[in-house]
C-alpha cells in the first residue's frame, strides 16, 4: 500500500482486497480464506455468517493484525492494517475483562495503551477519561457497577462492560467475535437492544461474526453469507428492515424470510460437501 | 456441615492446644526424660527464661533468611520472567536449574564456606539457593499460562511486548509468586538454620548444635519452637499480604478466613 489515499477511499472503513489465508502444511493445509474482496462504509454495521470453519474470524482476526494474510490487502480506515495507526476495538465470546481491575478500570484499558491516549492517560484517568467511561457505562446501565470487579458481575453484565470498553478509544472499526454466543435467550436479546440504540447513537462501522441468522438479521444492515473450505463469500444481503428494530419484529415475515434465505444458502453449500 | 467462621476458629484453637496437652500428658504419665523429650511446659518455661540468650541468635537467623529471601524473590522474578516469556530460555535455563535443585543444599554449603567463610555468607546463600527455584516455577508458570486472549485484546490495540507485560502478564503472575513467596519463606529458613548448624558461630542452628552437645534437650527444643513460631508469623504476615493483593484470584471467596 501506498501512503498516497485517493479521495473515493476516504469513507470505506474496511477494504479486504483478494485476502488469502492458509493454516497449516501441504498436506494438512485448511484454506481458511480464498480470495476475499469486501468493503465495508464507514458507519456501516455488517454481520458475517456462515458455518464452523468458514473462516469469519479469520477475517476479524486479520483485520484486528492479530493474523498476516497470505497474500491480498487488509486496510482499516484507509491504513494498512497492523500499524498502529490503525484504531481497532474487539470484543470476544470470552469476555476478556482483566479480573484485578474494576470495571471501570477495565473500559479505560485501551485508553491506558492507545495513542494519543496513552501519553494523557495518568493525569485524566481521574478526569476526563473516567467521564468518559461513565458516559459509556452509563449508557448500558452499568453506572452504578463501575467500581465492582467483573466476576462480581453477571454474564450479560460483564458483556456489557466489554462492549464499552471496546468503544471507549472510538476505534475506526468495532470488531465483535460472537460477543453474545454465551449469553442465554434473554440476556443475549437484550444485549441486541443496547447494541442496536449504541449503534444508532455513535454510528461506528462494527464488523459482527456470529453464528445466530436471528443476531444477524436484527443487528445488521448488511449481511456477508460466507461458505467453508475454503472459505469463501457467498452472498452479499442488504437487510431491508427499519430501524429501530424490535424483538417482536424478528418474528414477522420480512424477518424471518431473511433467516429462511440464509439458512437455505448454508444448507444447500453444506449439503455439497 | 458449614461451620460459621468463629466456631471454626474455636475449633481449631481447641485442636491445636489438644496436641499439645496430649504431650504434656504422656510426657507426665510414662515418665518421659527431659532428655528424651522435654514437656511443653518445660520448652515453653527454658523459652521464656532463657530467651535473651536465644534473642541474638534469631536476630542473626531472621537477618540471613530476610536476605536470602529478598535474594530469591528479586532473582526469582527475573528469571522466572525469562523463562516463562522467552522458549529458548526455556529450554535453555530450565534443565539447569532443575539440575542445580535437584542438589541437597547441605552439599553446598561446604562450598559456600570456602568462598565466602564461615558464618553470615553462607547461611545467605544457602538460604537463597534453597528458596529461588519456587519462585522461578511459580512465576515461568503464572506467566506462561496467561490466557491468550487476554493479551489478544491489547495486542490489537497496538501495544508493545512490555505494555501487555506490565498490564497483564505481571499482574495476572501475583498469586503465582505471592503463593511461591509463603513457600519460599520457610524453606529460606531451613536454608539458614541449616548453614548455621554446619558452619556459623552465631544463629538459632548454632545455638541448637551448642544446646544439644551441652546435652540441654529443652534449650534445643526452646529453639525449635522460636523458629516455628517465627515460621509462622512469616507465612500469616505473607498470607495477608497476599489476599490484599490477589483478592480477585479467589474472586473474594478466602480460603484462609
Amino acid at each position: 500500500m501506498s501512503s498516497f489515499q485517493p479521495a473515493s477511499h476516504a469513507s470505506k472503513a474496511i477494504e479486504l482486497d483478494g485476502v488469502d489465508r492458509v493454516f497449516g502444511q501441504d498436506g494438512s493445509a485448511v484454506h481458511a480464506l480464498n480470495d476475499i474482496n469486501l468493503d465495508v462504509d464507514a458507519g456501516d454495521f455488517v454481520a458475517l455468517v456462515g458455518p464452523s470453519g468458514c473462516g469469519k474470524s479469520t477475517i476479524l482476526r486479520i483485520l484486528a493484525g492479530l493474523e498476516v494474510p497470505d497474500s491480498g490487502a487488509a486496510t482499516v480506515a484507509g491504513r494498512e492494517v497492523g500499524s498502529p495507526a490503525a484504531k481497532v476495538g474487539l470484543a470476544f465470546q470470552n469476555p476478556t475483562m482483566l479480573p484485578w481491575l474494576t470495571v471501570e478500570a477495565n473500559v479505560m484499558l485501551p485508553l491506558k495503551i492507545v495513542r494519543p491516549y496513552r501519553d494523557r492517560y495518568q493525569r485524566e484517568r481521574k478526569r476526563s477519561f473516567r467521564d468518559r467511561a461513565m458516559g459509556l457505562l452509563e449508557s448500558v446501565g452499568l453506572g452504578q457497577f463501575a467500581s465492582k470487579y467483573p466476576w462480581q458481575l453477571s454474564g450479560g453484565m460483564v458483556q456489557r462492560a466489554n462492549l464499552c470498553r471496546a468503544l471507549i478509544h472510538e476505534p475506526d472499526i468495532l470488531l465483535l467475535d460472537e460477543p453474545f454466543g454465551a449469553l442465554d435467550q434473554f440476556t443475549r436479546e437484550s444485549l441486541w437492544i443496547t447494541m442496536q440504540s449504541m449503534w444508532i447513537e455513535r454510528r461506528p462501522t462494527v464488523l459482527l461474526v456470529t453464528h445466530d441468522l436471528r443476531e444477524a438479521a436484527f443487528l445488521a444492515s448488511r449481511i456477508i453469507v460466507m461458505t467453508p473450505r475454503p472459505g469463501r463469500i457467498l452472498e452479499d444481503i442488504a437487510v431491508p428492515l427499519q430501524r429501530p428494530r424490535t424483538i417482536e419484529g424478528t418474528y414477522d415475515t420480512q424477518s424471518v424470510d431473511l433467516c429462511r434465505h440464509m439458512r437455505a444458502l448454508i444448507d444447500s453449500r453444506e449439503g455439497a460437501i | 456441615m458449614k461451620l460459621s467462621d468463629f466456631t471454626m476458629r474455636i475449633y481449631s484453637i481447641a485442636i491445636i492446644v489438644s496436641v499439645f496437652l496430649f504431650w504434656e500428658f504422656v510426657c507426665r504419665a510414662f515418665d518421659v526424660s527431659q532428655f528424651i523429650l522435654p514437656p511443653p511446659s518445660s520448652i515453653i518455661h527454658t523459652l521464656y527464661t532463657r530467651f535473651g540468650a536465644l534473642q541474638p541468635h534469631l536476630v542473626q537467623t531472621l537477618y540471613t533468611t530476610v536476605i536470602g529471601f529478598t535474594l530469591s524473590v528479586v532473582i526469582g522474578t527475573l528469571i522466572g520472567g525469562l523463562v516463562g516469556t522467552s522458549r529458548l530460555a526455556y529450554e535453555a535455563i530450565y534443565p539447569i536449574l532443575v539440575g542445580i535443585s535437584s542438589i541437597p543444599k547441605v552439599a553446598l554449603i561446604p562450598i559456600f564456606v570456602v568462598w565466602m567463610g564461615a558464618g553470615t555468607g553462607p547461611a545467605i546463600a544457602t538460604a537463597f539457593a534453597i528458596s529461588v527455584f519456587p519462585v522461578v516455577v511459580n512465576v515461568a508458570t503464572g506467566l506462561a499460562t496467561t490466557e491468550p486472549e487476554l493479551e489478544d485484546v491489547l495486542k490489537a490495540l497496538g501495544a508493545s511486548k512490555a505494555d501487555i507485560f506490565w498490564n497483564v502478564g505481571l499482574p495476572r503472575t501475583m498469586p503465582y509468586l505471592f503463593a511461591a513467596m509463603k513457600v519460599a519463606i520457610t524453606v529460606a529458613f531451613i536454608g539458614s538454620i541449616t548453614s548455621e548448624t554446619i558452619a556459623a558461630n552465631r544463629g538459632i542452628g548454632n545455638a541448637m548444635l551448642v544446646a544439644s552437645s551441652n546435652f540441654n534437650m529443652p534449650l534445643v527444643f526452646a529453639a525449635l519452637l522460636m523458629i516455628s513460631i517465627t515460621g509462622v508469623l512469616f507465612y500469616t504476615l505473607f498470607s495477608i499480604v497476599e489476599r490484599r493483593f490477589t483478592r480477585w484470584a479467589t474472586r473474594g471467596r478466602d480460603p484462609l478466613a
